[in-house]
C-alpha cells in the first residue's frame, strides 16, 4: 500500500488504464504515459507510484518534472460543483 | 477534435503546465459556466503559486481584489486565488496563459481540477447529448 518512488513496475510492464485499476483498486497512481487514444487521453502507461492518500502521493513526486496522476475508483456520480 | 463520452460526471484527462515547465495531467470535470479553471492548492505550490497555500496570511492578502474572487456555488461562498498557467490542455488542443483558481476540491469527488471556461473558451465545445459524446475543437 505504500507509496514506491522508484518505478514499481519495470519499462516492460506497461499497463492500460483498466489493467492499472485493477492492479491497484480504490489508490491514486502516478504514471509516465507511454501510449495515448486517438484523443489524446493516456492509453497506457508505466506506474511510477501509488497510494491510498492522495496528498502524500503527490508530495512524494513533487519533484518529478511531469507525470500524470488519477484515482482507479469511480467518482460519485452526484458530483455538482 | 477530441471525442469523449459524456458520463456521469463527465471526465477527460488534461494536462495543467506551470511557469517553470512543471506538468501534472489531471483527470478533469469539464465545467462550463464555471469561469475559471481550477487545479488543487497542493499542485498549484508545486508549480511555483505561493499564495496558494498561505490561507489569509499576509502572502495571501497580496493579491489584488480582482485575483482573489469570492465564488458562490450551491454549498455556498468560497474565496479563492487565482493565478495564471502558462498553458493546459487537452490532447492536441491547447491554450496558453490560462487563468486558473488554486482550491481543493472535495476529496470524495476524487476528481482533481476543473476545466472551466477559461480553457473552454478558446474552443467549440458540443455536447451532444443525443450521441452522449462531447466535443472539443
Amino acid at each position: 500500500m505504500g507509496l514506491s518512488l522508484s518505478p514499481v513496475s519495470s519499462e516492460e510492464d506497461v499497463l492500460t488504464i483498466a489493467e492499472t485499476t485493477q492492479e491497484y483498486p480504490e489508490e491514486w497512481v502516478v504514471m509516465r504515459v507511454t501510449r495515448r487514444d486517438s484523443s489524446g487521453q493516456p492509453a497506457e502507461g508505466v506506474v511510477l507510484g501509488h497510494d491510498r492518500d492522495k496528498v502524500a502521493v503527490r508530495t512524494k513526486m513533487a519533484r518529478e518534472k511531469e507525470f500524470c496522476v488519477f484515482f482507479t475508483g469511480q467518482s460519485p456520480i452526484w458530483v455538482m460543483i | 477534435m477530441i471525442t469523449v463520452p459524456i458520463s456521469a460526471p463527465t471526465l477527460l484527462f488534461a494536462k495543467f503546465t506551470g511557469p517553470t515547465g512543471l506538468t501534472r495531467e489531471l483527470r478533469t470535470l469539464v465545467r462550463p459556466g464555471f469561469p475559471y479553471c481550477v487545479i488543487d492548492r497542493r499542485d498549484a505550490y508545486h508549480m511555483g503559486f505561493l499564495q496558494a497555500v498561505m490561507d489569509y496570511g499576509p502572502m495571501h492578502y497580496e493579491l489584488p481584489p480582482e485575483r482573489l474572487p469570492w465564488m458562490a456555488t450551491v454549498t455556498g461562498l468560497f474565496e479563492a486565488p487565482l493565478f495564471t498557467l502558462a498553458e493546459v490542455s487537452v490532447g492536441d488542443l491547447s491554450a496558453k496563459n490560462v487563468v486558473t483558481m488554486a482550491h481543493d476540491l472535495p476529496d470524495v469527488t476524487h476528481i482533481d481540477a476543473i476545466l472551466g471556461e477559461t480553457f473552454l473558451n478558446n474552443f467549440t465545445v458540443v455536447f451532444d447529448y443525443k450521441k452522449r459524446q462531447l466535443r472539443l475543437e
